[in-house]
């Protein structure tokens, strides 16, 4: 009988865990649509900075958030095909002379400063209006799909100073993939 | 048991390949930049390189050691001596060398702590603080002109040429206005993109909002540093909605590369201070590997050294046929025994070579007028038993015949001697020695028609790798004398007993042939074995030399010993197999 009571208390623990970490868990999505013959992604990015990345980006390290699409024609019967990659980075760092955070934009040189870090992670998870492909490369009769796979990396620190640093967070985070249809 | 032998050469080339590794990419590391950071690009390389060296060298100690684990328990002469000498020269290197890492670990640390040091680091909030104090004024001053300036616009009509003729008559770089959405409806410059990263964000608006103003300080990626004012336009609006006007203005170029400098600075060491913690880890990780390895090769190097000073000793010792006959000799307890006991092996095989080549001159020497001195005393018996008669006759024949017998007597001492100077050229065949003592004490026992053997074998058969004629010589001349020591003795017995046994994993036989005589005089009993040294009357004291000889070249041991009783023993210890390594003379 005990060895039952335990057996259910431990299944609701493990139950309880799982909920718990589901309706905590970030999703992100993504949405394309077609402007002036161009594709363009609205997206929503789950990303969050971890306290130790926190530290280290007040540290004086500097981030970079790297947003690498895929799109993917998804044929049936046949192997996909992919069409075309795209790679955004944003470099993320803070200036300890104006107390702010600038992200700049590595593939078009903008950068914008704020004040917190959850204004930035608020910046960088609602990207806007990105340029994916040109609608000439794509076939109207095909199914497409954009892959996103996100990944915040501290720069300038080699791999073997961050094995070093084993007794704390990692201070790279890869984020959920997000996929989404290019077009219905 | 199967053990891996590496060539001496390949070992050298092996262990000097890693040593040269090991050194240039320390030395790599020692002339690479100052940065910790940059240090750590090579330093995954440099480890990687270390560690082959060290698990190399571990394994080169490992199979070292375990060789000479295996010598000493074997009790290898000279293997107590390479262990100890071993241990004292690897004990040499060791505990410096732990000693100096601990207090390098100790020095690094403090060197490392004096860097982050908590007065370091309120240093430089000062500096910032001071810099930023110092841009205070000028971002009161721009916030001042900025209110003023918003003031100062009439409407939402004509507002480029506003913000044109106000830009120029203010200290602002740039103007710019716009609603909350954060759509510029104005600048007062075209060069300026309407969509300027610098516009603020809806955080920004609300602040400037609430507190009807809102000032930044913002750095450009070329170091240089701006200030940026935004402040609510309350005359008029847009469409309902609240319009801002932000102002730019650009701080001292001097001003901003202090700026620049002490942040640059500040970043510098919060990154260092940051990642403190790995970087002692990496140094101390990269010294662990440096003083283990030197603490390997200082191991590995002191037990080949050992090795290499103690062969001459080993080369001693295989020329005096110690080890490989004295089987006592693995009983030695320390090394000044092994010591003493190869100096006396020396001695001995020294007088053993100076008998044998005594025994040598001799043979020729005597042997070679033997003939003529046999020959003329033949002739002169023979010439003048013609010509005397009576008592000179038999005075002629007499002294005649006494020359030939003892020219006889002579030969065969001479004989003896060669036979005791010749090295022994063994054949060795596989037969049962239990037969061959069987056979040596029936043709005693038939020769002297008594009862005096007891024989207490431990077998029917044996068989033994070993010279057939040179053992049965063995046995006939230790029986003799066994039966010479026993003639005065009213009831000689004589009782040879076998045993098999181990030595060191190989499989002996010990022979023990005891009797009931008078035993062994104290006096020479040590020196019994020596040529010319015997207790009988007509004895050429070659015998007991002869088959000490014959013993040790089987790789055998004999030694002699009085009974508790009364008599003596001979205990000959013979190896069942002779392996042929080694063996110079088959």
């Amino acid at each position: 009988m005990i060895r039952i009571k335990i057996v259910i208390v431990f299944l609701a623990a493990n139950l309880f865990f799982v909920i718990s970490t589901t309706t905590n868990a970030e999703t992100g999505k993504g949405n394309s649509y077609l402007d002036a013959g161009v594709y363009y992604s609205d997206i929503e990015l789950p990303l969050r900075f971890e306290k130790e990345q926190i530290k280290a980006l007040e540290s004086g390290i500097v981030f970079s958030l790297e947003l690498r699409f895929q799109i993917i024609n998804v044929r049936n019967w046949r192997l996909d095909r992919n069409i075309g990659a795209l790679t955004q980075i944003y470099t993320i760092e803070f200036n300890a002379f104006t107390r702010r955070y600038s992200v700049t934009n590595n593939n078009t040189g903008w950068q914008v400063s704020m004040s917190t870090i959850n204004e930035v992670s608020g910046y960088l998870s609602k990207i806007k209006k990105l340029p994916l492909v040109d609608d000439s490369l794509l076939s109207l009769e095909a199914n497409y799909r954009v892959f996103l796979n996100s990944s915040l990396r501290a720069k300038g620190v080699s791999q073997w100073m961050k094995t070093l640093s084993f007794w704390r967070e990692s201070l790279d985070s890869d984020l959920e993939q997000i996929q989404w249809q290019l077009f219905n | 048991m199967a053990t891996v032998q590496l060539n001496p050469k390949t070992t050298k080339k092996i262990i000097f390949s890693l040593i040269f590794l090991s050194a240039s990419s320390l030395l790599a590391l020692m002339f690479s930049a100052d940065n910790p950071n940059e240090i750590n690009k090579i330093q995954f390389s440099l480890i990687a390189v270390n560690t082959v060296s060290f698990v190399v060298f571990l394994v080169l100690v490992f199979f070292s050691a375990k060789k000479l684990s295996a010598d000493y328990k074997q009790n290898k002469l000279g293997a107590k001596l390479r262990l100890r000498m071993a241990l004292a020269f690897g004990g040499l290197a060791i505990i410096p060398a732990i000693v100096l890492f601990f207090f390098a670990i100790n020095f690094m640390n403090k060197g490392i702590s004096v860097w982050s040091d908590a007065d370091v680091e309120q240093g430089l909030n000062n500096a910032l603080m001071l810099g930023r104090s110092a841009l205070d004024e000028q971002i009161q001053q721009g916030l001042f002109e900025t209110s003023n300036l918003a003031l100062g616009l009439t409407g939402i009509e004509s507002i480029d040429q506003q913000l044109q003729q106000l830009v120029k008559t203010s200290k602002a770089e740039q103007l710019v206005v716009l609603d909350s959405d954060l759509q510029v409806l104005s600048t007062s410059s075209d060069q300026i993109n309407r969509l300027n990263p610098r516009m603020p964000t809806q955080l920004e608006i609300e602040q400037a909002n609430l507190k009807q103003s809102w000032t930044s300080l913002d750095s450009n990626p070329n170091g240089s540093y701006l200030i940026r004012v935004l402040v609510p336009v309350l005359s008029f609006s847009s469409n309902q909605k609240p319009l801002y006007l932000q102002a730019f203005f650009s701080v001292d170029p001097k001003l901003s590369m202090m700026a620049d400098s002490v942040e640059e600075t500040y970043a510098r060491y919060g990154r260092l201070s940051f990642m403190k913690a790995p970087i002692q880890y990496s140094y101390v990780l990269t010294l662990a590997i440096v003083v283990l390895l030197a603490l390997l090769l200082a191991i590995y190097g002191s037990i080949e050294f050992a090795e290499r000073l103690v062969k001459p000793i080993e080369a001693l010792e295989k020329q005096t046929g110690v080890a490989k006959n004295n089987i006592r000799l693995t009983e030695a307890k320390d090394e000044s025994d092994e010591i003493t006991t190869l100096v006396q092996s020396f001695i001995q095989a020294q007088k053993e070579a100076a008998w044998s080549d005594v025994a040598k001159r001799m043979a020729h020497e005597i042997n070679n007028p033997l003939t003529p001195i046999q020959l003329s005393a033949e002739r002169i018996k023979k010439k003048y038993s013609s010509v005397f008669k009576g008592e000179d006759l038999d005075f002629i024949t007499h002294s005649t015949e006494t020359i030939v017998n003892q020219v006889e007597v002579l030969r065969g001492m001479v004989s003896a001697f060669g036979k005791f100077a010749e090295e022994p050229r063994l054949t060795i065949e596989s037969f049962n020695i239990i037969s061959l003592i069987k056979e040596s004490t029936n043709f005693y026992s038939k020769r002297d028609n008594k009862k005096i053997f007891k024989l207490n074998l431990h077998a029917e058969s044996c068989d033994i790798q070993a010279d057939e004629q040179k053992l049965r010589q063995v046995f006939n001349n230790l029986i003799t004398n066994a039966l010479d020591a026993t003639t005065k003795i009213s009831s000689p017995k004589i009782s040879i007993k076998t045993n098999k046994m181990e030595i060191n994993n190989e499989p002996y036989i010990k022979l023990t042939i005891s009797d009931n005589g008078q035993g062994l005089e104290p006096s020479i009993a040590g020196n019994l074995f020596e040529p010319y040294v015997t207790t009988k009357a007509k004895g050429k004291g070659l015998g007991l030399a002869i088959v000490k000889h014959i013993i040790e070249e089987h790789k055998g041991h004999i030694e002699l010993q009085n009974r508790e009783a009364n008599g003596a023993s001979v205990i000959i210890t013979l190896p069942l197999f002779q392996s042929t390594k080694g063996r110079s003379n088959e």
